[in-house]
């Protein structure tokens, strides 16, 4: 057991330190000073000459990159060209607001798809079957963000039911802190990206689960529970769902990666103050150290994501770990 | 091109298949002959008879999707999109399946450490944020469909090398291999003449997906605000009409490019399933 | 034994299943009794429709079968005619079952002790000693070690996952237990070995047994009865003694011929050709085609159902001619006078 979490943590580390020296090369390949992406060109010459050397940016590449690497270790990715705060600050908030968006909204699409995939596959040839199929491939295929407004304009501005973006209300807590996110207000404004959010997520797992089941009601293990005597409900739950989830599972890593990654839309029309608003707009005004801590922020993310879905993999199959 | 007629053939067996063929083939049609039919350039401004600038003008005759807050023809705009969807589409999806392709038919023929190496990119393009990604490289480059496109195949053969992977592992045992080894053919020879002919099922399931994303992804930029400016896509249409604040008032604007790209990409995923589902008997559902 | 109620009686079955090729008759006017304690051999090529009359007797049907007429009576209760929850609580209970392949029938990621607990729930409650109890016990009956109950099944060889599928049949304590190819997956002497625990628990245990099995060698030497069942038809039955040594169906003596025997210089013979496919109209007799006693009849009509003494059962026309038929069975030329072996080498 062991050994197999030493590996997957290393290639996670492995994974992560290849994307951030990717990153580095990236942001100094740009023609022009390189040191334009790092230093904002809007200071004083003398305050750019003290921060070249803060930074190391008078240096050898090689020695710049090792700076780079040492300063990320401690969370110091440079000052912000637009506040001119320290970047650690600025994106602080953000991480815990994309946090909150995305994640609750995958585990309830998870939930939901599997259950209601495993339901339809299971009474296979219904006419529901083939209308959620039909249905939630359409839905696939829409653009989030278009969903997003097409919900704002029903829900907050005909039916006045949500509030049209945001977190909470402006002026409600001047200084964000955590207290914000006990409040009705913030759950009232989170109501609507979480089901937006949920319901697009949904359409996958719905579609994986269901034509998951319906390999899974020819094989022997299931006619041996039938002929047990178990009732259909047991056979379906704890027999063919149970294994059904195994495909499921190994697909979570990666719709995780693409939910967290596609929050940038999400949180773009709903003005979420997430990682990915941060980054869209830092990207809009040129502040690069911003740009990049977003963006490295959301890499790790990612792979924290997948490293917990394949701790949840191996929960399910005992063949992992075991074998 | 026999691959391709084999395809429709097979596509074309289920209803839904059929369908889904003709509604891409007629937005391919509108992709190549829309700009030339379109009433209005795409940022020409129109006016009325008393050369008022018409903003935000509901569907007429003369203007059947109405105009957007500066003017313009919203159907004009979504014909020159058509040409951008697809063209964006496409390229991606062709440059996706070629790389993948390739990548996944070496690593899974030669194995050991090409293998190792190969699956070891890929695992890390896995983990790269796809959209923020593409945004970070598109803010330090240049705005351009080109990039876009690029920018886009770079990171998506992954899946594609994966899947092509995994089955040429599976392929390279087999008898016909075999038989062709002891004939003496080179590897060139048996990857590309007598595996890569096994593998064409898959990279057209492939090509499918890597089209839908496509397609979704062009839009998501192009909503996003890092389209290029010089192209009309549909997903910059909506951006524009978020942009001006103007989208809660002006349905005929936001809901017809939205819609395009939803029955566009719907049509894809079901063409992919009609053919997978004839492809892979594994799939057809025990009736 | 004759007086006794049978514990299961299959009368005048017939099953169809609807698939995209029409529809395919694949049981035809199935009789099949078994007394208890008894040890009745069910033997036929693989398609010949043995699974489907055990899915039948187990209710599992897959959605596309269908049951056009007939009975099956569990004592004196129709099976058929029961509503869903009285059958399902008959399941297991009543008559359970030995799998085919015990790798594909447990389920990989469960536990084999939950596997047999809830076969054992869906019917009663048991507390959770008692059901460690009796997992153990049921371990220790049939041969491997209890501390290993609460292994996954592929934590197991494959003779113990055997043993364990055994365990499980024996969980409730049936009247009846159907074994389908119970050690085809085996190497022969982790057969013979499961073979002797069954028999012994049977004697222990009194339960009847259905051994569904291609190899009539393995019938021979396990089964006080036997049915040869031929593309959806039974077309003998007997005492296996009467069977082995008066065999009256053409098919029996051809199953019979293609066994080698120990210690004989005899090659075995293959019946040439092959099975019908079961979409075909029923014309006549179905084994009609490679039998080297058709007529015009056996083409032409069904052949009736003929009782014999010691509850013997043929379906043939030409059942008479058997003994002359089996003194020149075991020559290659006879065979070759079937009319499907002159079509394969005219």
């Amino acid at each position: 057991m062991s050994s197999f979490w030493v590996r997957r943590l290393w290639q996670s580390a492995l994974t992560l330190l290849i994307m951030l020296t990717l990153m580095f090369f990236m942001f100094r390949m740009l023609p022009g000073d390189p040191t334009a992406t790092v230093i904002s060109p809007a200071l004083y010459p003398k305050a750019q000459e003290t921060l070249r050397i803060q930074f190391g940016l008078d240096k050898p590449l090689w020695e710049q990159y090792l700076v780079y690497v040492k300063n990320l270790a401690v969370f110091d990715f440079g000052l912000s060209f637009h506040t001119g705060r320290p970047v650690a600050d600025e994106i602080s908030g953000r991480l815990l607001n994309t946090i909150l968006l995305v994640f609750p909204s995958m585990i309830a699409a998870y939930a939901l798809g599997a259950l209601v995939g495993a339901i339809v596959g299971w009474r296979r040839g219904s006419k529901l079957e083939a209308i959620l199929v039909f249905l939630s491939t359409a839905l696939q295929s829409a653009p989030v963000f278009w969903l997003s407004m097409l919900a704002i304009l029903f829900f907050s501005i005909r039916l006045d039911l949500f509030p049209i973006g945001h977190i909470v209300s402006p002026g409600m807590f001047p200084e964000e802190n955590w207290r914000m996110y006990l409040s009705m207000d913030f759950l009232h404004h989170l109501a609507l990206p979480f089901l937006v959010n949920t319901l697009y997520q949904f359409c996958f797992p719905f579609l994986l689960m269901r034509s998951s089941i319906l390999a899974t009601v020819g094989e022997d293990y299931i006619e041996l529970a039938k002929m047990k005597g178990l009732t259909d409900r047991r056979v379906l739950y704890h027999h063919a769902m149970r294994n059904s989830l195994l495909p499921l599972a190994t697909t979570l890593p990666m719709t995780l990666g693409w939910a967290v990654a596609g929050s940038v839309v999400i949180e773009t029309v709903f003005s979420w103050p997430g990682l990915g608003l941060l980054m869209v707009e830092a990207v809009g005004r040129s502040d690069y150290p911003v740009v990049q801590a977003a963006f490295l922020l959301i890499a790790v993310l990612t792979v924290v994501g997948t490293l917990i879905a394949d701790l949840l993999y191996t929960l399910l199959d005992p063949r992992i770990v075991n074998a | 091109m026999r691959t391709f007629l084999t395809f429709i053939n097979v596509t074309w067996k289920s209803t839904g298949g059929r369908i889904s063929l003709c509604i891409f083939g007629l937005c391919l049609i509108l992709a190549v002959i829309g700009p030339m039919i379109a009433p209005f350039g795409p940022s020409e401004r129109c006016y009325d008879a008393a050369g008022k600038l018409l903003r935000l003008t509901p569907p007429s005759w003369e203007h059947p999707l109405g105009t957007t807050v500066m003017g313009r023809d919203v159907l004009s705009q979504m014909l020159w999109g058509a040409r951008t969807a697809m063209l964006v589409g496409l390229l991606t999806a062709l440059g996706t399946v070629v790389i993948g392709l390739n990548f996944g038919l070496i690593a899974g023929y030669f194995g050991g450490r090409i293998d190792a190496i190969l699956m070891r990119i890929t695992d890390i393009l896995l983990g790269l944020p796809f959209l923020p990604f593409i945004i970070v490289l598109l803010a330090l480059t240049d705005r351009n469909i080109w990039t876009i496109i690029l920018a886009m195949t770079f990171v998506m053969w992954r899946s594609t090398a994966r899947i092509v992977r995994a089955e040429v592992m599976s392929l390279r045992e087999r008898q016909f291999v075999a038989a062709a080894r002891t004939t003496g053919a080179s590897d060139a020879d048996i990857l590309y003449r007598e595996i890569a002919p096994n593998i064409m099922p898959l990279a057209v399931t492939s090509i499918t997906f890597a089209l839908a994303w496509a397609i979704i992804t062009e839009a998501s930029i192009g909503f996003l605000g890092f389209g290029d400016p010089d192209v009309v896509s549909w997903g910059s249409i909506i951006y524009d009409a978020y942009a001006s604040q103007a989208m809660y008032r002006a349905p005929w604007w936001v809901v017809p490019p939205g819609i395009a790209i939803m029955v566009l990409v719907t049509s894809v995923y079901f063409i992919g399933r009609a053919y997978e589902e004839v492809i892979n008997p594994r799939l057809q559902e025990r009736s | 034994m004759e007086d006794s109620t049978p514990v299961v009686d299959v009368q005048g079955l017939h099953v169809g299943y609807r698939t995209a090729s029409g529809p395919a008759r694949a049981l035809l006017d199935i009789d099949m009794t078994i007394q208890p304690n008894e040890r009745v051999g069910l033997v036929g090529e693989s398609g010949c429709g043995k699974s489907t009359l055990l899915k039948t007797i187990m209710g599992v049907l897959p959605p596309n079968g269908e049951v056009t007429e007939g009975r099956i009576f569990l004592g004196d209760d129709d099976l058929l005619e029961m509503s869903e929850e009285a059958r399902r609580k008959t399941r297991w209970a009543e008559i359970s079952m030995i799998t085919q392949s015990a790798l594909n029938a447990l389920n990989p990621v469960k536990r084999i002790d939950a596997q047999i607990l809830e076969a054992v729930r869906a019917h009663r409650r048991v507390s959770k000693a008692d059901g460690k109890a009796l997992v153990a016990r049921l371990f220790e009956m049939v041969g491997v070690s209890p501390d290993r109950a609460h292994d996954y099944p592929f934590q197991f060889s494959g003779g113990m996952r055997q043993r364990a599928v055994i365990a499980m049949a024996l969980a409730l304590s049936p009247r009846l237990i159907v074994a389908d190819e119970p050690t085809t997956a085996l190497d022969v002497i982790v057969q013979d070995q499961i073979f002797t625990r069954l028999r012994k628990l049977q004697d222990e245990r009194g339960f009847a047994m259905i051994l569904v099995t291609h190899d009539i060698a393995l019938v021979v030497e396990n089964c006080q009865r036997i049915c040869v069942m031929y593309a959806g038809m039974i077309v003998e039955t007997g005492q296996t003694q009467d069977i082995v040594n008066k065999p009256r169906h053409p098919y029996t003596i051809g199953l019979l011929n293609a066994v080698s025997v120990l210690g004989s210089t005899r090659e075995p013979i293959a019946i040439p050709g092959s099975p019908p496919n079961l979409f075909e109209k029923l014309g006549g007799c179905r084994f009609a085609p490679r039998c080297p006693l058709a007529t015009q009849l056996c083409h032409t009509q069904v052949p009736p159902r003929v009782d014999l003494e010691n509850d013997r059962v043929v379906r043939c026309h030409h059942w008479e001619k058997a003994d002359d038929f089996a003194a020149k069975a075991s020559s290659a030329e006879t065979w070759a006078q079937a009319p499907a072996a002159q079509l394969e080498n005219p």
